[in-house]
């Protein structure tokens, strides 16, 4: 039954595989074969750019389109544990979000590993766009799974989103005067694994990773348990 | 409760959490910033609303045009409103008309904060001008973007895919007139470059005014001059179009919502089309931008660099010199100019020789007019190198700026070291000492030098010891332009150069030797071609006279950059010709590089472009073989584009 699920969420999801990967295998490859601006720039809007992008399109289809279909009723019914459903969406959905960023990785390297960043540098920035594509994902998933379509969904999404900038602009504009604070603060929201990817911060990756992995666990947990529950936004 | 009054206030009810969301993002954001800065510096200031609102302005305009009309065009709510003794077009218009003032409201009070606090900042209103012209060109962009995406809402009628396809839509708005060149008197970005307001503010004035009017396509409106009315005629443009197509867009949004239009559209269909447009973009600026002449050989000079760097290249077959100039601070951060040199032999297996330690001289020792220095190398005599050394200071009898020091020196490079091994002093010979060189070049063991409206000719002996032979009160290079100006605005002039002395030289090496003293212009000739650039236009001259020493050149090909490429800071800073091509430096910090046009004909072509990323690229030199040599950090060895090799093979 689990593989059948997984084909069924493989079949659902996989042209959104193929849209991140030609979008931006895309434009990795002729950003830095053109050599419009530095190798950096592209890597990072890439791996940055590209997270938030297939977070957001993987996170809206999830749950919420199963609901706006009428399909969800259908699939709790199947004798399945709900958590299973939910593991088997996340686990294709991290897997979607993730390979198109590999897929730019590859082609980073490719072309210009060596050139003007090392390819320990490119591998390190592509990481953080997994990572961060991944955490974001799950925040939007546990945060709209209740949300009866897309649109609210997205709207989720681009909200958990806004909080984390407006977070850390508010962090950097209080404690302007301590950089280490601010560093802190940067760790307490997902845009530390991006800041600390593409600026190679050593003690504080370890730390948001760790942060965000204890907060990863605590919000699956919390996603897995009002999967399939009654209930509805009141939004 | 009147009808009107009932919509309106529905209408309010729907859109003030946008209004309540979008105050928070656009105003509270930055008004935060302006408290910070205050607590800093004392200084109640946010640069924030101006870029905030030229980014996300158009996605904000979306979500309230989607969030206005997606809602109440379901099915189910539809008909309730078609069922209504309300005629539907007055729904319709009131929906516009609030959502419509929400984002206005929402995105021109924080740029016209912006520009009050700029105001108060700094006492002055200059920097206010920039904000204010964001205010007015983008304010009609806003308007547009809205309405398309009004449309859009009311025949898609699905939230998700109705943003989408806005944002689509919105992106060719914004970016499709900034490159694709035809489009460009539509590109918002463009409008607000040209700071139309400044441009209308200039226009009146008494002196100038004329020529800011007529340069900067100022419009008089006869009815409305009395009320110092004058409008770039660009911005009146662009405002007709926002407008009209606006007023399209209600049009047709009205009839869909009438007659029950529909757009069927699935999600993966949206998201392909929204990857589509944005790869179009992208792939549009790549072809513009983006670099596609090979490299055939990267060699490094220098890895350490000061500021503002300047370079030259003096080259004759594959043997030559890389000056390069760069000003670093020292402790008291006053800047300290820094000569650097280095021989090159590209077909040696050891290109560059180690670096060659100039004297270190004050006032600076070698004369840079514009972006050529003012040295002369010869592969007949490769130990020596010639400079023109000069310096100004402030006659105090007049206050203007009267030249102390003019010398033409000759440096031995032997042993790789430069040793000053001969000084001309050239003061004694200058009638009226008022300005620094102008240009210098060797041709035929003669030595020119354009220096304070006198030519210096030196005779070159047989061991490279140059003797004065004479210094003449004479106007060398660009004596006289003349032009107009037709419909299409292509502009149809002729130049005038006045000619160094001809004994032993042909007219075409009077011509270039002409041209390589004019230092100030990038200029470059081939046979009797002249190619003229800076950061307004590209000009092609053919000679078509010589009389009296002085050469009259008709212009035949005209180009002036695309709205993209001045987005990209189009600066020429070096131009050769060969073989019909014209190869342009672009000293440009962030998109510089080596761009080659076809100027064979009157539409001059852009054929191929070489750009390197964190590396300024700052001197060029032709090599024997075909290729180009370009230099900054590194000398880049670059091949011609194809169409330059296809052509010179069709030549032979």
């Amino acid at each position: 039954m689990i593989k059948a699920l997984f084909w069924k969420e493989w079949c659902e999801q996989r042209w959104k595989l193929a849209y991140g990967c030609v979008i931006l295998v895309g434009f990795t490859l002729i950003g830095l074969r053109s050599r419009l601006t530095p190798d950096e720039f592209i890597v990072i809007f890439a791996s940055a750019g590209g997270s938030i992008l297939m977070a957001l399109l993987v996170g809206m289809g999830l749950v919420a389109t199963e609901k706006s279909e009428g399909s969800l009723a259908m699939l709790l019914a199947l004798p399945v544990r709900s958590w299973k459903i939910f593991a088997v969406k996340m686990v294709m959905g991290a897997l979607v979000c993730a390979v198109p960023i590999v897929g730019c990785m590859a082609v980073s390297l490719a072309v210009a590993g060596g050139r003007e960043m090392s390819a320990n540098r490119i591998a390190v920035a592509h990481l953080g766009g997994i990572s961060f594509s991944v955490i974001m994902l799950v925040w939007m998933v546990a945060f709209s799974i209740r949300q009866p379509n897309e649109a609210r969904a997205g709207l989720v999404g681009i909200g958990v989103f806004m909080g984390w900038v407006f977070f850390v602009f508010l962090f950097v504009k209080v404690f302007y005067k301590r950089l280490d604070l601010v560093l802190w603060g940067l760790v307490i929201t997902p845009l530390g694994i991006l800041q600390f990817a593409a600026s190679e911060g050593q003690m504080h990756t370890l730390w948001a990773v760790i942060v965000q992995a204890v907060m990863l666990i605590f919000l699956l947990l919390w996603g897995g348990y009002r999967f399939g529950k009654e209930g509805r936004s009141k939004l | 409760m009147r009808s009107r009054a009932a919509l309106l206030w529905k209408e309010w009810r729907e859109v003030r959490w946008f209004f309540i969301v979008g105050a928070a993002i656009f105003i509270a954001w930055p008004l935060i910033e302006a408290v910070s800065n205050y607590r800093l510096w004392q200084n109640f200031y946010s640069d924030m609303p101006s870029g905030m609102v030229l980014l996300f302005g158009g996605f904000f305009a979306i979500l309230v045009s989607v969030g206005a009309t997606c809602r109440d065009l379901q099915e189910n709510i539809v008909c309730f409103w078609q069922s209504r003794p309300v005629a539907i077009w007055r729904w319709a218009v009131t929906k516009y008309v609030m959502g419509l003032a929400v984002v206005l409201t929402v995105l021109t009070v924080p740029v016209l904060m912006q520009i009050l606090m700029a105001g108060g900042a700094d006492g002055s209103y200059k920097r206010a001008g920039g904000f204010a012209s964001v205010l007015i060109c983008h304010t009609f962009t806003l308007i547009l973007v809205y309405s398309l995406s009004f449309v859009v809402g009311c025949l898609i009628r699905s939230p998700v895919y109705a943003v989408i396809f806005s944002v689509a839509l919105a992106m060719l708005v914004y970016f499709l007139p900034v490159l694709v060149p035809p489009l460009e008197s539509f590109s918002v970005f463009n409008i607000i470059m040209q700071s139309p307001l400044e441009i209308t503010h200039l226009a009146f004035q008494t002196q100038g005014g004329p020529w800011f009017a007529e340069k900067m396509r100022v419009v008089k409106i006869p009815w409305a001059d009395d009320l110092a009315l004058r409008y770039n005629i660009d911005l009146l443009r662009y405002i007709a179009f926002a407008l009209v197509g606006s007023f399209a867009a209600v049009v047709i949004a009205g009839i869909a919502v009438k007659r029950n239009w529909r757009l069927k559209i699935g999600q993966k269909l949206m998201f392909w089309l929204l990857g589509g447009v944005g790869m179009l973009l992208f792939l549009t600026v790549v072809f513009q931008l983006g670099s596609n002449l090979k490299c055939v050989r990267q060699m490094p000079v220098t890895s350490d660099r000061g500021m503002s760097a300047r370079a030259a290249i003096a080259c004759e077959d594959s043997k030559g010199l890389i000056l390069l100039h760069d000003v670093w601070l020292d402790e008291s951060s006053t800047g300290r100019d820094k000569y650097r040199l280095w021989r090159f032999d590209l077909s040696s297996a050891e290109p560059i020789s180690k670096e060659i330690v100039l004297p270190v001289q004050v006032p600076p020792m070698i004369s840079w007019p514009g972006n050529k220095a003012a040295i002369a190398w010869s592969a007949e005599q490769p130990q020596l190198l010639y400079a023109v050394r000069d310096s100004q200071s402030e006659d105090k009898a007049d206050g203007k700026l009267k030249l102390n020091a003019a010398e033409l020196l000759t440096i031995s490079l032997a042993d790789n070291e430069a040793v000053v091994t001969d000084k001309i002093d050239l003061l004694p010979h200058i009638e009226e000492p008022r300005g620094l060189c102008e240009g210098m070049c060797i041709c035929r063991d003669r030595i020119f030098v354009n220096l304070s409206g006198q030519l210096f000719i030196f005779e070159l002996e047989t061991d490279g010891k140059p003797i004065l032979k004479s210094a003449t009160k004479k106007r060398v290079g660009i004596c006289g332009e003349s032009g107009r100006r037709d419909a299409s605005r292509q502009t149809f002039a002729t130049m005038s150069i006045g000619l160094v002395p001809g004994e032993g030289l042909s007219v075409q090496e009077q011509l270039a030797v002409s041209v390589e003293l004019t230092g100030y212009r990038v200029m470059d000739i081939e046979g009797d071609i002249v190619v003229e650039t800076n950061n307004d236009f590209i000009k092609v001259f053919r000679l078509k006279e010589v009389r009296d020493d002085i050469a009259t050149l008709e212009m035949f090909g005209y180009r002036s950059p695309t709205a993209l490429e001045r987005l990209a800071d189009f600066s020429p800073g070096q131009v050769f010709l060969r073989d019909g091509f014209a190869y342009i430096l672009n000293k440009s910090a962030d998109f510089g590089g080596l761009t080659v046009y076809d100027i064979r004909g009157p539409q001059i072509r852009r054929v191929g472009h070489y750009a390197v990323p964190n590396e300024r690229l700052l001197a060029i030199a032709p090599l024997p073989d075909g290729n180009i040599l370009v230099g900054g950090n590194k000398l880049h060895i670059v091949a011609p584009p194809k169409a330059a090799r296809t052509y010179k093979a069709q030549s032979n």
